[in-house]
């Protein structure tokens, strides 16, 4: 996923960790994104998003002023406000139920990552970028929970190790390309391995982005309820 | 030996035998002197025969009569002079033959009494009553007395008898009936059998009606009627009531209601199950304060789970993110390869520690729990499990003390199977019923074992579980496996 788009992407940060506030800024910066604007508590956050119209909000789901939920909240509720707006979740907490609340019936725009996935600075601009152009990014420790074995016996023993790699990585939301890069192969071997996945997991073949990754998604849940 | 003597021998005779056969035969009282007058009456050539029992100080009740004009249970009080004050006093037969001479001629007059003779009957401790026989003309024959006197050692027998005889029966009777409710008491049945209980013994037990009343200053009475039993006495009777006591203060009282025949019931014995009543009263409550206590302190701990979950998610947890992030920056930012690989082993190291962290911290209170109630709780728990579980939940949002005690009744219920079950598969449910009653059931078809009495994981359990009312059951065996089940109700006062 490159970042050389034709206009740098605005964020806004919400984030009452000062430290951590600072951290997100600064990566951010260093890969060309924009912050327009900062908070350290969500009402803050949410005024601040709707008069700058950043693409992207990134925002930690604990939040003052009530320390609870504020956060998802403002986050949820901005994305029904401003539904071309991306929202990124960030959290302590790697609870894939909770994930998939946020995301619920949209994916597209929609992103939860773990806070110390900051620290791995490209992979978390690219998640954010991602977002930004309405795609999605859901933290690699939380599909992987998602997809334990026990889970999801029979099918995923059908998967080749490369396909199980592929589908974990379409689950986090990453394209054909962003995949490819990621596990060092061709375009076109991503290509093959995705059909080969739909193919064995039974599902409608879908190509395109988010309505990838909610098929996805939606096999996993089924499978754990 | 006249004829006539001789048949009134026999007479008496057959009297005697008729009232021993009865005295040895188990009827009531109320026959045996009805029978006492029926023969006196033979014996009179069919003159009248009542019997009146003396109550101190002054009164006088009729507890049996053969052809009398006074009917059995009528009671009244004597003036000083009258036939019943003569006869209890001097202890001798008294005649009247004509009462317009007596002040007691008003109280005999309304049954048409002109003149009567009476003889006393003596018990152990002085004169029960008296034996009369009246009539509506003129004087009765000049031998009645002698004839009657015959016949009352006859009667003095057979009363002291039948008193002795009804006091044992309703002396085992009621031993018999406290010992029971004294058996409802110490399995602490509920408050209202244990109430119904005793008003029901006792009625059985003194032939009265018996009400138990519990006071209530809201009511307009001032109390209200907990328990009733025995069938309510017409006309004359008499009332014992006995206090119940609740902490030193006023809680209601017994009340014993029973017609005038003979014997009486005395306070103390109705006391006796009054003071059951007090028992089972503060038994309750001390159960219920205990219940409330334990309640308390579980309160207590799950509001430090929750406030280390806080702490270690602000605190310890919030730094480790910070290591983590400032090590993965340093990483990228190393370009010696020695520094590099230090830096990695840091954050190896540091990214273990979080992931433990986390775990601790889910096992001490999971955010899904708090944030998403007991359904998300159970997932996650479920999502953590090395062996795969069928779940079935049908549950909305409960209360969080109700939430957490739920949780963590099926976390532990499932962490003994996943170790010592030796099961391939777990099934969990979680249920309420519309009566509002939370049912948990954990199950394997494992090796079973499951004992509370073995490692303190499941006594803890059922300590919370007692603390909201509800019950915990376990069934293990080798052949079927083990199945826990708990059910909790829904208190309607939660927090």
């Amino acid at each position: 996923m490159d970042s050389s788009v034709a206009q740098p992407v605005r964020v806004c940060v919400g984030e009452d960790d000062v430290l951590l506030r600072k951290g997100v800024v600064q990566v951010l910066g260093d890969a060309g994104l924009v912050v327009v604007a900062q908070a350290g508590d969500a009402s803050e956050l949410v005024k601040l998003a709707l008069a700058y119209r950043p693409d992207v909000v990134v925002i930690d789901i604990a939040m003052p002023p009530h320390r609870g939920d504020d956060g998802l909240l403002a986050a949820i509720g901005l994305r029904k406000q401003i539904p071309g707006m991306g929202v990124v979740v960030l959290t302590q907490y790697d609870e894939p139920d909770y994930a998939l609340a946020l995301i619920d019936e949209r994916v597209e725009g929609a992103g939860y990552l773990l806070k110390e996935r900051v620290g791995d600075v490209r992979e978390f601009t690219d998640a954010v970028v991602r977002v930004a152009h309405g795609g999605s990014a859901l933290d690699p420790t939380i599909v992987a929970r998602m997809m334990r074995p026990h889970h999801v016996p029979q099918a995923l023993g059908l998967l080749t190790e490369r396909e199980y790699a592929v589908l974990k990585a379409m689950a986090e939301g990453m394209s054909n390309v962003g995949i490819a890069r990621a596990l060092l192969i061709s375009n076109a071997a991503v290509e093959k391995h995705v059909t080969a996945i739909f193919r064995k997991l039974d599902l409608a073949p879908e190509t395109t982005g988010h309505r990838r990754v909610q098929a996805v998604l939606r096999y996993f849940t089924t499978q754990r309820s | 030996m006249e004829d006539r003597e001789l048949r009134r021998l026999v007479h008496e005779e057959q009297s005697l035998r008729n009232v021993a056969t009865l005295l040895a035969a188990s009827g009531p009282t109320d026959d045996i002197l009805t029978t006492i007058c029926r023969e006196a009456s033979a014996l009179l050539d069919g003159q009248e025969v009542t019997l009146l029992r003396f109550e101190p100080p002054n009164t006088v009740i009729c507890a049996a009569t053969h052809g009398g004009p006074i009917p059995p249970g009528v009671r009244a009080n004597y003036p000083p002079g009258s036939l019943p004050e003569r006869v209890g006093t001097t202890g001798v037969p008294v005649r009247a033959d004509d009462f317009d001479d007596w002040p007691d001629g008003e109280l005999v007059r309304p049954y048409g009494i002109r003149a009567a003779v009476a003889v006393p009957i003596f018990v152990e401790n002085g004169v029960w009553g008296m034996c009369s026989t009246s009539s509506p003309t003129g004087p009765l024959p000049p031998d009645t007395e002698d004839r009657l006197s015959a016949f009352a050692q006859l009667i003095w027998a057979a009363v002291a008898h039948t008193e002795a005889r009804e006091s044992l029966r309703r002396l085992a009777e009621e031993q018999a009936a406290l010992r029971s409710v004294a058996e409802l008491v110490a399995v602490e049945a509920s408050l209202p059998d244990v109430f119904h209980a005793v008003t029901e013994a006792a009625a059985r037990v003194y032939d009265a009606e018996v009400v138990l009343t519990e006071d209530d200053r809201d009511l307009p009475g001032g109390s209200r009627v907990v328990a009733r039993a025995g069938h309510p006495t017409e006309s004359a009777s008499h009332v014992a009531r006995v206090a119940i006591l609740f902490d030193d203060g006023p809680w209601g009282s017994l009340e014993v209601t029973w017609p005038a025949a003979i014997g009486t019931v005395e306070r103390h014995q109705i006391k006796a199950f009054a003071d059951l009543v007090a028992a089972a009263i503060a038994n309750a409550n001390h159960r219920e304060r205990l219940t409330q206590s334990r309640a308390r302190v579980i309160a207590a701990a799950d509001e430090a789970r929750r406030r280390l979950q806080r702490d270690v998610h602000d605190g310890a947890q919030q730094r480790l993110v910070h290591t983590i992030i400032t090590l993965k920056l340093a990483r990228d930012a190393a370009s010696a390869d020695e520094l590099a690989g230090f830096v990695g082993e840091a954050l190896k190291h540091a990214e273990e520690a979080n992931r433990q962290l986390r775990d601790v911290v889910r096992g001490i209170l999971p955010a899904s729990l708090t944030r998403g109630g007991l359904a998300a709780g159970i997932r996650s728990l479920i999502a953590e499990a090395s062996i795969p579980v069928d779940l079935v939940l049908s549950i909305p949002r409960l209360p969080p003390g109700l939430e957490t005690t739920a949780y963590f009744t099926v976390a532990e219920a499932v962490t003994n199977a996943v170790k010592h079950s030796g099961a391939s598969r777990l099934r969990v449910s979680a249920i309420l019923s519309e009566g509002g009653i939370l049912t948990l059931i954990v199950e394997d078809h494992g090796t079973g074992g499951a004992d509370i009495s073995k490692g303190s994981g499941l006594l803890g359990l059922a300590d919370r579980i007692e603390a909201r009312h509800g019950t915990l059951t376990i069934e293990s065996s080798p052949d079927h496996g083990t199945r826990i089940t708990a059910t909790i109700p829904v208190d309607s006062d939660d927090e």
